[in-house]
């Protein structure tokens, strides 16, 4: 495919997510406000069954939703994911390029949620940085540091749930300071809300070793996967 | 939370042993004495609720099937008392008497649990949620034996 042809397919895609955005705002036009939560530049980790991928995102009060992974933070660029939008109690935007809608819970103090992608999916989260919008991508150091865990607490399985023989799956997510505390626990997903209890106490009881300085954080997330086997 | 258990379970047996939501409609006037067993062991008077069932399983006529209900009581009874082989006995000869019945079922199940008996206790559990899969007693009990028989395992993951 040629440059031209190449720009005009982003053209296109551009357009039709902008379409897309269109349809889907509020009809009071109120979607974004300079400013207001979340217009930022964010810290994000996404997560799948495909991998983890740490890349900063940046949405800007007039609506429009940038990417920087590792590639292009080296190079100083911001890729265009279009627009992002509100939706009722959520956060939505797309990634065209590698086919992903991300959705997040606009009731929470960070900015985190699912993505869906064409059979695949996952979640991701991000913490705030001090970043301003329409600068370039903060440094690639940011997206490097790999956070190691210090304590990491089991969560005990509820007894309730052992006597009904309920299995199940949980993610949750949270910020982590450079001196490895966790911060603001959330959990992501949940397959059932008996272990929602337990995952958070876990996380809670957890740390990391420390990173970085006390003023930055990264996010992080950790799944737990409840199972039961015949034994006794 | 052991203590919980142990008296959710008698719940579970007691509501068992009585038989129907009202003992009268199944031992009926002509059998007050096995209506009143039953009642005493609902009540948690095991050992009146055994001798006044003994006494009208030897005095009252009964069909087959009410002596069967008779005897699911008896070993309700004795379970509920931690006599759990003296349990096993009357229910074995409920289930000859009538194998519909999922009270014995339950009731034998709790026994077997009682004697650390798993594998017996999940057969009969299993025959009894066939017969009546939405009893709350059978709800229970199978979870006492999940209790015993499960081992939960939990697996972390960093995602980062």
């Amino acid at each position: 495919m040629s440059a031209s042809a190449a720009r005009r397919g982003l053209c296109f895609t551009a357009a039709a997510v902008a379409l897309l955005a269109a349809a889907t705002a509020p009809p009071d036009g109120a979607a974004h406000e300079a400013e207001a939560w979340p217009v930022g530049v964010w810290s994000c980790l996404l997560y799948g069954t495909s991998g983890d991928l740490r890349f900063y995102l940046e949405l800007a009060g007039h609506g429009a939703a940038r990417i920087a992974r590792a590639t292009e933070t080296e190079k100083g660029e911001w890729r265009s994911l279009g627009v992002w939008r509100r939706a009722r109690d959520r956060i939505e935007f797309d990634d065209p390029l590698n086919g992903r809608f991300f959705v997040a819970d606009g009731r929470r103090a960070d900015l985190g949620g699912t993505w869906l992608g064409s059979g695949d999916r996952g979640g991701w989260w991000c913490t705030p940085t001090a970043y301003a919008v329409d600068d370039e991508p903060p440094s690639i150091a940011g997206l490097l540091p790999v956070l190691v865990p210090a304590v990491m607490a089991s969560p005990r399985y509820p007894l309730s749930a052992i006597r009904e023989a309920k299995e199940g799956r949980t993610v949750s997510c949270f910020a982590v300071t450079g001196a490895g505390e966790i911060l603001r626990p959330e959990v992501v997903e949940t397959t059932d809300d008996v272990f929602r209890g337990p995952t958070l106490e876990a996380v809670a009881g957890s740390r990391y070793r420390s990173w970085g300085s006390d003023d930055e954080a990264l996010p992080a997330c950790r799944s737990f996967t409840f199972e039961l086997r015949a034994g006794g | 939370m052991r203590r919980f258990l142990l008296v959710a379970s008698l719940a579970a047996l007691v509501s068992a042993a009585s038989a129907q939501p009202d003992s009268r409609s199944v031992f009926g006037t002509r059998t007050p004495l096995l209506a009143a067993g039953a009642d005493a062991i609902r009540a948690g008077r095991y050992d009146d609720g055994i001798r006044l069932t003994i006494q009208g399983l030897e005095s009252e006529p009964v069909s087959p099937r009410l002596k069967a209900a008779a005897l699911a009581n008896l070993c309700a009874a004795h379970a509920a008392k931690g006599e759990a082989d003296v349990a096993i006995d009357f229910c074995d000869e409920s289930v000859e008497l009538d194998p519909r019945n999922w009270r014995a079922y339950s009731n034998r199940s709790y026994a077997y649990w009682q004697k650390g008996m798993y594998a017996e206790a999940t057969a009969d559990i299993d025959v009894a949620a066939s017969l009546a899969p939405g009893a709350p007693q059978i709800r229970e009990i199978r979870g006492l034996i999940n209790e015993k028989t499960l081992l939960p395992r939990v697996t972390m993951e960093n995602r980062q």
